[in-house]
């Protein structure tokens, strides 16, 4: 089951601008760089684009050696380990449990860094690069989502920080079943105003 | 209990503290706390309740850290109250880097439950559905309130009872007999309580008599009776209307009674203390309860003056404690006791109220046995439920298609009913066809009417020959002349055709219209057709239907304070079953079996009990017990023998003979029989002499054979000839009675097979065409249990009053006051209860196994455990409120078993009720009558057969998610 969310374009906008809806792993030290996860292009004024932000998830991972390892399907609380076994790297969930509100990969090659990724409904979400053996990526989320209006953005890519800086709007799913993600502002002119994006026709769950 | 919880923006600036109450009964409010990290003694709280509008956070600190927004609370759930925080705000850090946040921040949930809220129309999803189809119950209400109409569905009660009062209570609330301590009583109530205390059978008629005398003014009450309180001394007659002055003003004070006082009866407080201490004013008070009393005991007399002296005893209890006390220290009366003492009911002496009740009279019949007492006081609270609204339920049923599979699906429904009673009425005078029956009566008129005429032949010069050879010869002509007969002709041909005719007519119209009357044939159809058609698709469809839940707002309404009556009534459904049975015409008791009469085996069968056993079981080929004695004679002269036949089955028991000689031979003559010799005149009687079956041997001896006195001529008849005759008793074999029991055994228990199958048909017949749904069911009960508690209330009054019947009304065969006066109280029942809100209960014991109606097999009594219930019942225990402006009167009448004729307000009360109207009136006065509804309404979740397509999935849709 996942939230219901229809984005309306009702914003002034000209410049054909491009959505982009992401999230943020809360777990990491550092400022790590978030993923477009969806973009929505060519939306134009009054059109509407609907799509589902699933509750459920997916990891894979990717080795030194330039292997894809297959999605699995994965729920908070899982871990997942990449281990090198008779027919080359593997991933899969491992025995033991990790924190309840997150999801975790590990490293447990010999040798060699791994990129894990975390999708949700075949898009990327996000992604941690280069782990070191024994070392694992943590991936928790917030059940919000960021969405803003930008340019030079790709679906699924990492987005860089002047991007993510501009994107300041968080909307919260939370007990959320469907929803209307109403687009306003923009366009072109003296009264142009900045881009702001409610919910509307909230129905919780 | 309270809950915090914490929520913090994305990169930490501001912080929320959430509080909230759990465990509590109704969803509580939530307080808020928002503060920075840097800045944490600067906060500000707010708090947000229910669903209200959002309330503003504008906030900002002085490291230049700020939010603006809204916090609001939604609705997530009715159930257990989940709520979230809802946020629409802004927050920056340092004066710039603006953030925004929308959405729920918390979900809050404090176990009570939300008053449900209007149901929204359902919008249109824009939205795809994504997900291939979730069997999850939908808490979302989507259709509309089509109806909202109230209906009660049942009353229950608070029960409150009553504490026996002190006398403090006593005095504020009643007016008690006789008011004045020093008065010598009147002559007219030393004689009623005289009567009350004499015990004799006749002492409520003597108490009748003595009020009418003294209402009426007979020797020696001649004018005692006030028929005008203005008769009265001094300011009396001024009482009443002191009194409604007082009951009107309800702030009044001792000042503003001082003041009417002296304004209206002219007496300061001392001058009105010493006339009410006056010897002048205790007679007259002596004297106006005599007259209330009169009136009281022949209610009905005069309903006005009887308030007024109501009220002029009221007035006088009220002066009599507001101004002559004996405390001398006591305080001034209050306002609020003043208005108890003007409100005080009068409380009837013990010793003549309730009067005696009449001995009951053995020829007359009491209605129905039971109980009948006050029970409680109780508030009557009415659940009441209004339709809200429909809900999606379970799932009922999936259609699932194919990818490029067509489908049609036809369903028919075709239901008949035919029901035909062949009922053939045949006439006394008539037993046969229509045809024969006109044949008959044409033949009868014929007959009738050749009576009525005569034809002469009248033939001229007829001569015939007979002999060799026959000749005949005839000439001339034949005359027939038609003369009227003995009996004077005038009936019409014509019209006896036409009666037959008629008759025909008659006949066969009367069959028609018979058939007509009995043949009842229903037939519906519902034909159904439903088409899928996804061959222009490649993928799989699902289909998905939900039953319908109708949901319901049940809440508690106060109908207010209210005196509940219990009645007890033994085995309630007797009367009941006996209607059934009268009126159905069929006697539905089940054949009791043989073993239950007594009869194990065919030995039990005896000449005593058989005929009632045949007449029981209504068996007619039964032979009637073998006779007891049957005679055989037979006469033999002297030298015979004879092998004389027994009747079958029988025995020989006893043989005598009679001779017509006395002596043969010189010896008593005698006979041989069997194996005994038997002299004349003789009888020997013992089955273990003879006990011969078939035949008996009897040998009379020749004379002369064995005696040698044959000279005896005296004794001997010339021809030395002589006979005797022998009588032979027999009574039936062991064999014979065995096998008639035997006999009549078998009859009797083909004759019981024969009736328990009449009474399974029976049964069976009842059971289809007379059973009824529960509410029919509780319908009956209601109406039975109703007319017997209406039938214990009329014992009340024909136990204490008894059926009077004057000697005069029974020379003119008139009814008596009871008949007369019946519909009169079964209106004030009818008025005085509230029947609607009767609640009720059964109780059975043991011995109801064996009573019942049908035994119980089946039909009501299975398919309704209730009525089952009712049924079986001993006892049943009836609770009936009163209605509040009758609750005094019937009060009043349980106690008296009189109705009180006149003002509710003024109504007596009897010495053992005062506790329990004390208690009622204090009752009504906490009714709050503002509130009539109890607590919150909850919803009540009803399914229903009807079914709907689910509306996420209107459009068919696959299992992709993709529609």
């Amino acid at each position: 089951m996942g939230v219901k969310l229809n984005f309306i374009n009702l914003t002034n906008d000209a410049n054909n601008s491009k959505f982009v809806i992401f999230q943020k792993n809360v777990a990491t030290d550092f400022d790590e760089l978030a993923v477009a996860w969806r973009v929505i292009q060519n939306c134009g004024q009054g059109d509407y684009h609907p799509f589902v932000f699933p509750m459920s998830m997916e990891v894979g991972a990717s080795d030194s050696w330039g292997n894809y390892m297959p999605e699995q399907a994965a729920e908070n609380g899982d871990m997942f380990q990449v281990v090198k076994d008779t027919s080359g790297d593997v991933l899969h969930l491992a025995s033991e449990k990790g924190a309840p509100k997150e999801v975790q990969l590990r490293n447990d090659l010999n040798k060699g860094a791994i990129n894990a990724s975390i999708y949700k409904d075949k898009k990327l979400l996000a992604t941690k690069t280069n782990i070191a053996p024994s070392q694992k990526a943590v991936f928790q989320f917030k059940p919000t989502i960021w969405i803003g209006a930008v340019s030079q953005v790709e679906e699924g890519e990492v987005m860089n920080s002047a991007i993510i800086s501009d994107v300041n709007t968080e909307i919260s799913l939370l007990g959320i079943a469907s929803a209307d993600l109403v687009a306003t502002g923009g366009g072109p002119g003296s009264n142009s105003v900045p881009f702001k994006f409610t919910l509307e026709n909230v129905k919780m769950v | 209990m309270e809950k915090t919880k914490t929520w913090e923006t994305d990169d930490g600036a501001v912080q929320f503290i959430f509080t909230y109450e759990i465990g509590t009964s109704s969803c509580s409010e939530v307080k808020v706390v928002i503060f920075s990290p840097a800045e944490p003694d600067n906060r500000k709280e707010l708090t947000l309740h229910g669903e209200s509008k959002p309330v503003s956070i504008g906030f900002k600190m002085k490291s230049g850290t700020g939010i603006e927004g809204d916090l609001s609370l939604k609705s997530m759930s009715d159930v257990n109250c989940v709520r979230c925080v809802w946020g629409e705000f802004t927050y920056y850090v340092n004066n710039h880097a603006e953030q925004i946040y929308e959405g729920c921040m918390i979900e809050v949930s404090t176990g009570g439950h939300r008053p449900p809220s209007p149901p929204t129309p359902p919008d249109p999803d824009p939205i795809a559905p994504p997900n291939p189809y979730r069997c999850e119950p939908s808490p979302t209400v989507y259709l509309d309130n089509q109806a909202s109409a109230e209906d009660d569905l049942f009353p229950y009660v608070y029960m409150r009872f009553w504490p026996k009062l002190d006398d403090g209570v006593l005095l504020l609330n009643y007016v008690q007999y006789p008011l004045v301590d020093s008065a010598s009583s009147d002559a007219f109530i030393k004689e009623l309580e005289k009567y009350s205390a004499s015990g004799d059978a006749d002492a409520r008629l003597k108490m009748l008599a003595l009020a009418q005398s003294y209402i009426e003014g007979d020797d020696p009450y001649q004018g005692l009776y006030l028929q005008n309180i203005d008769s009265l001394p001094g300011v009396m007659p001024q009482f009443p209307a002191l009194l409604e002055y007082v009951r009107h003003d309800l702030d009044i004070t001792i000042d503003k009674l001082n003041l009417y006082i002296k304004n209206k009866l002219g007496l300061t407080p001392d001058q009105l203390k010493t006339f009410l201490s006056s010897d002048e004013f205790d007679s007259a008070v002596q004297q106006v309860w005599a007259s209330y009393f009169s009136l009281v005991i022949i209610m009905g007399y005069d309903a006005t003056n009887l308030v007024v002296l109501s009220k002029e005893l009221q007035a006088c209890h009220l002066l009599l404690q507001c101004y002559v006390s004996d405390d001398q220290e006591q305080e001034p009366v209050t306002t609020s006791e003043i208005q108890q003492l003007a409100h005080a009911r009068i409380l009837l002496p013990n010793t003549i109220f309730p009067l005696p009740p009449v001995p009951p009279k053995e020829e007359v019949e009491r209605p129905h046995k039971g109980a009948i007492e006050p029970y409680a006081i109780g508030d009557l609270q009415m659940l009441r439920q209004r339709f809200s609204h429909y809900q999606l339920g379970d799932i009922a049923h999936i259609e699932n298609i194919m990818a490029g599979e067509k489908r049609l699906v036809r369903s028919k429904v075709l239901s008949q009913q035919a029901q035909e009673t062949a009922q053939e009425e045949v006439e006394e005078d008539f037993s046969g066809t229509v045809t024969e029956y006109q044949e008959k009566k044409q033949l009868h008129e014929l007959r009738r009417s050749i009576a009525e005429r005569t034809v002469t032949d009248d033939y001229k010069d007829l001569k015939t020959t007979y002999g060799q050879p026959t000749e005949a010869t005839i000439s001339g002509t034949v005359i027939h002349t038609t003369k009227a007969g003995e009996k004077p002709e005038g009936r019409d041909k014509i019209k006896f055709a036409r009666d037959i005719l008629d008759k025909s007519v008659r006949e066969i119209s009367s069959q028609v219209k018979s058939y007509r009357s009995i043949n009842a044939f229903d037939e519906n159809e519902r034909a159904h057709q439903s088409e899928f058609d996804n061959t222009a698709n490649s993928r799989n469809r699902v289909g998905i239907y939900r039953w319908l839940n109708r949901v319901y707002s049940a809440y508690v309404v106060n109908y207010g304070t209210r005196l509940m009556i219990e009645f007890i009534v033994n085995n309630p459904a007797e009367r009941f079953i006996e209607m059934e049975r009268s009126q159905f015409g069929i006697e539905l008791v089940r054949p009791l079996t043989l073993q239950q009469k007594g009869i194990t085996n065919y030995s039990d069968i005896t000449e005593s009990n058989y005929l009632e056993l045949s007449v029981y079981y209504k068996v007619k080929e039964v032979s009637t017990y073998p006779q007891k004695k049957i005679v055989v004679s037979v006469s033999l002269y002297g030298g015979e023998k004879v092998i004389q036949s027994i009747p079958e089955g029988y025995q020989v028991t006893a043989v005598t003979m009679e001779s017509t000689v006395a002596k043969i031979n010189g010896d008593d003559s005698y006979v041989l029989a069997g194996a005994h010799k038997i002299k004349t005149g003789e009888t020997v009687t013992g089955l273990d002499k003879f006990g011969e079956e078939n035949t008996l041997s009897i040998v009379a001896p020749m004379p002369g054979f064995s005696s040698p006195a044959l000279d005896d001529s005296s004794t001997l008849p010339l021809d030395n000839s002589y006979a005797v005759s022998i009588t032979i008793s027999c009574e039936p074999s062991a064999e014979v009675i065995t096998n008639w029991q035997i006999a009549t055994y078998n009859a009797l228990a083909e004759g019981y097979s024969r009736e328990i199958k009449q009474y399974y048909r029976l049964a069976d017949e009842y059971e289809g065409k007379y059973q009824r749904s529960p509410q029919v069911n509780r319908g009956i009960e209601r109406k039975v249990l109703k007319q017997d508690c209406m039938r214990l209330l009329l014992k009340r009054h024909v136990d204490d009053v008894g059926l009077i019947t004057n000697e005069a009304d029974k020379e003119d065969k008139q009814p008596s006051q009871f008949y007369v006066n019946q519909p009169r109280y079964l209106q004030f029942f009818e008025e005085a209860y509230e029947w609607r809100e009767m609640s009720y209960s059964f109780y059975s014991g043991i011995n109801s196994l064996q009573s019942g109606i049908f035994n119980y097999t089946s039909g009501s009594a299975q398919a309704d455990p209730l009525f089952k219930n009712f049924l079986e019942a001993d006892v049943a225990r009836i609770l009936v409120p009163v209605r509040p402006d009758k609750a005094m009167a019937a009060i009043y009448y349980l106690a008296s078993g009189v109705i009180w004729f006149g003002d509710e307000r003024y109504v007596a009360v009897n010495p053992d009720d005062a506790a329990l109207a004390y208690e009622y009136k204090k009752a009504r006065l906490l009714t709050d009558h503002d509130a009539p509804v109890v607590g919150e309404s909850w919803d009540v979740t009803v399914p229903t057969t009807m079914q709907i397509i689910d509306q996420d999935s209107s459009s068919i849709k696959d299992l992709e998610g993709h529609s």
